[in-house]
């Protein structure tokens, strides 16, 4: 078996595909994620930030204020293109335009009554200014005509805050920090380690079934003394192997880039994730994907074998990816949780547990039991492979 | 001393699309019977499928029979398979190495599987290198090698362990000549160890020049088995011995 299991091993590191999908995609995945999220976020701020917003006032003529306060903001560049309704709402939709603010005629903010401004735009776009440039340019002529009324009505500001919120609630979060940051990405981390650990697992898994029958080498062992059932153990902890390191790559890489980003870039989100996540929890998270790497390695060497060559083998792993995905969405679910309905789910199980962890909400009890419980089921199919390798009629196919 | 005695055998496979598909059962061999000497070559003759492959596949245990006898220097291969693959070596035209291992890595591996361990090992498989002219590229990787080069490592492989039982199915196939006789001094040196050795090809002149005894099969019916010289008389030649065993052939002209 030690045999078998050794020269698997060396055969994979000279595989470039294996190697690729095992340590290169690992390692990257997550520095070139992460560069993407900043990268995009950070242009959309400045995008908006920096963006001059075109803008239609219509009657002008009842608030010369309200016309001033615009004007002098540089942000915004009014436009006289566009007189009808018709006309400007199309330039809105047709994003020539960003938006058109209406004065109604007796417009009269010291009058003692409600007044109403129009504000036409498009908010498809969730991170555009319009709304918060109105209101900066609106709000001097706001507070003045509070200032106004409330000489006119005799009132104190106090007095006034009591009339626009009679009853105030104190909010006191007692989630913390952790379990906000294991809310928000510990859907994330599962999904993206469990299919890095499936994907590492497919190329040597294809190779050392469908690729024995296509290169003609698995009648030569199955002649050997060996029993059949070590070729299969051996071949076995080969694609665990690999599929546990794309694994470990990929926290290494997620510990080293998030740290990284948190101290040299000074990421405020990843500054906040390393204060959350330790790495006690890196490790109990690798130690949970022991078994999920046994599962993968013996349903794709189950696969494999089946397969007559390595490209019904390639066509039988696609559809696996969906089988792995399915589990995985549920578990990113806002209403999922873990108990001990999800924990018999495979995959599932895995995934809630990890955002439990992260979270450092997770029982040990429960743990115990999701680990115990992805060893039986790995028992179980290495079993399956092993009466699989057994039969004639499967491992010569034609 | 290898007994063969009414080995069968039938595969099961499935034709035409659902709901109309059927299961066919093809009988791949249906009585095979033959007796190999110690320090002879017995050449298993037919034409393509005749059921040569099927029964080189049950005789090295990767496959069983639906019924029949097998025995080896007095060992039942059916009940004892496990001592019986430590006895046997395999070389097929399909045989294959694994291509990112060396030569020297293939060999290696392959001996371990037998359990030949250490200094042992390594001086097996050193003598080997030399013994069948593989020094040279020993240390490149299996799939920079020509197809010559290829079947020798594969060669080699099979008798490093030094089985009693060689199986040879079709070996000289798409090699050129000296790499080709190359191998076929090779299974007459074999046979001189006295290995018990079943050599198919469809190069009767390999057979005349190398095989004592020789059993001819015809769609999975044993219709010949016995010396070459049993086999020839009243024939022109070889060929002509051969073609009046083989009744599909006459049915079909």
């Amino acid at each position: 078996m030690l045999t078998v299991f050794i020269k698997e091993l060396l055969d994979m590191v000279r595989d470039r595909r294996t190697l690729v999908f095992a340590v290169l995609l690992p390692t990257l995945i997550f520095p070139v994620l992460f560069g993407i999220i900043i990268a995009i976020n950070a242009k959309s701020a400045i995008d908006a930030q920096e963006a001059t917003l075109s803008y239609v006032l219509q009657g002008s003529e009842h608030s010369p204020a309200i016309s001033r306060q615009l004007a002098d903001n540089t942000k915004l560049r009014r436009v006289t293109t566009y007189e009808s309704d018709d006309e400007i709402e199309d330039a809105i939709r047709d994003g020539k335009l960003h938006f058109a603010l209406t004065i109604p005629a007796g417009f009269n903010p010291a009058s003692g009554e409600q007044q109403q401004l129009v504000l036409r735009f498009s908010d498809a776009d969730p991170t555009n200014k319009v709304k918060s440039r109105v209101r900066q340019s609106l709000k001097p002529v706001i507070d003045q005509a509070k200032t106004s009324l409330l000489t006119d009505m005799g009132l104190t500001q106090d007095q006034l805050d009591v009339l626009d919120q009679p009853i105030k609630v104190q909010y006191n979060d007692l989630a913390g920090e952790r379990e906000r940051i294991g809310q928000s990405v510990g859907g994330l981390l599962p999904y993206i380690i469990i299919l890095v650990c499936m994907t590492g697992a497919i190329y040597a898994a294809v190779d050392m079934g469908a690729g024995e029958k296509e290169r003609g080498t698995l009648e030569s062992l199955l002649i050997n003394p060996l029993p059949r059932y070590e070729i299969v153990i051996g071949k076995f902890l080969a694609i665990t192997t690999a599929s546990l390191a794309a694994c470990l790559m990929a926290i290494l890489s997620l510990a080293f880039w998030v740290g990284f980003g948190a101290k040299l870039a000074d990421v405020d989100v990843l500054n906040r994730v390393v204060s959350a996540i330790k790495l006690s929890d890196l490790a109990l998270v690798f130690l949970l994907m022991l078994p999920v790497g046994g599962i993968f390695a013996s349903l794709m060497l189950l696969i494999s074998c089946y397969a007559r060559n390595y490209k019904e083998a390639q066509n039988y792993m696609s559809p696996l990816s969906f089988v792995v995905i399915i589990p995985l969405m549920i578990s990113m679910m806002p209403s999922a949780e873990l108990n001990i309905g999800s924990a018999m789910i495979p995959i599932t199980n895995v995934s809630l547990a990890m955002k439990e962890l992260i979270k450092g909400t997770l029982d040990n009890t429960m743990y115990l039991f999701i680990f115990a419980y992805s060893l039986a089921l790995v028992a179980a199919m290495l079993y399956a492979t092993i009466t699989l390798f057994n039969k004639e009629e499967v491992l010569f196919r034609s | 001393m290898l007994v063969v005695k009414n080995l069968t055998k039938t595969y099961t496979h499935t034709e035409g699309k659902w709901p109309k598909k059927q299961q066919i059962q093809k009988h791949a061999l249906n009585d095979l019977s033959f007796t190999a000497n110690a320090g002879a070559i017995h050449g298993i003759l037919g034409s393509n499928g005749a059921g040569k492959t099927t029964a080189f596949r049950i005789l090295s245990t990767a496959i069983t029979p639906d019924s029949g006898e097998l025995e080896l220097n007095g060992t039942d291969i059916l009940t004892n398979p496990a001592e019986c693959r430590a006895q046997l070596g395999f070389v097929s035209n399909i045989s294959g190495l694994y291509h990112r291992l060396s030569v020297r890595e293939n060999l290696r591996y392959f001996g371990k599987l037998n359990g030949i361990k250490g200094t042992e090992l390594t001086n097996r498989v050193e003598a080997l290198i030399e013994r069948l002219a593989i020094g040279e590229y020993a240390h490149q990787r299996a799939d920079a090698l020509s197809a010559g080069q290829k079947q020798r490592a594969i060669i080699a492989r099979a008798v490093l362990h030094q089985p009693t039982l060689m199986i040879f199915d079709e070996p000289t196939t798409g090699l050129d000549v000296v790499s080709a006789q190359t191998i076929l001094n090779f299974m007459a040196e074999e046979r001189d160890k006295g290995r018990i050795i079943l050599f198919s090809t469809h190069h009767l002149h390999e057979v005349e020049a190398l095989c004592e005894t020789a059993t001819i099969l015809d769609q999975g019916v044993t219709q010949f088995t016995g010396t070459i010289d049993e086999l020839k008389e009243g024939h022109a030649t070889l060929f002509d011995a051969f073609l009046s065993h083989l009744p599909s052939h006459h049915e079909e002209a």
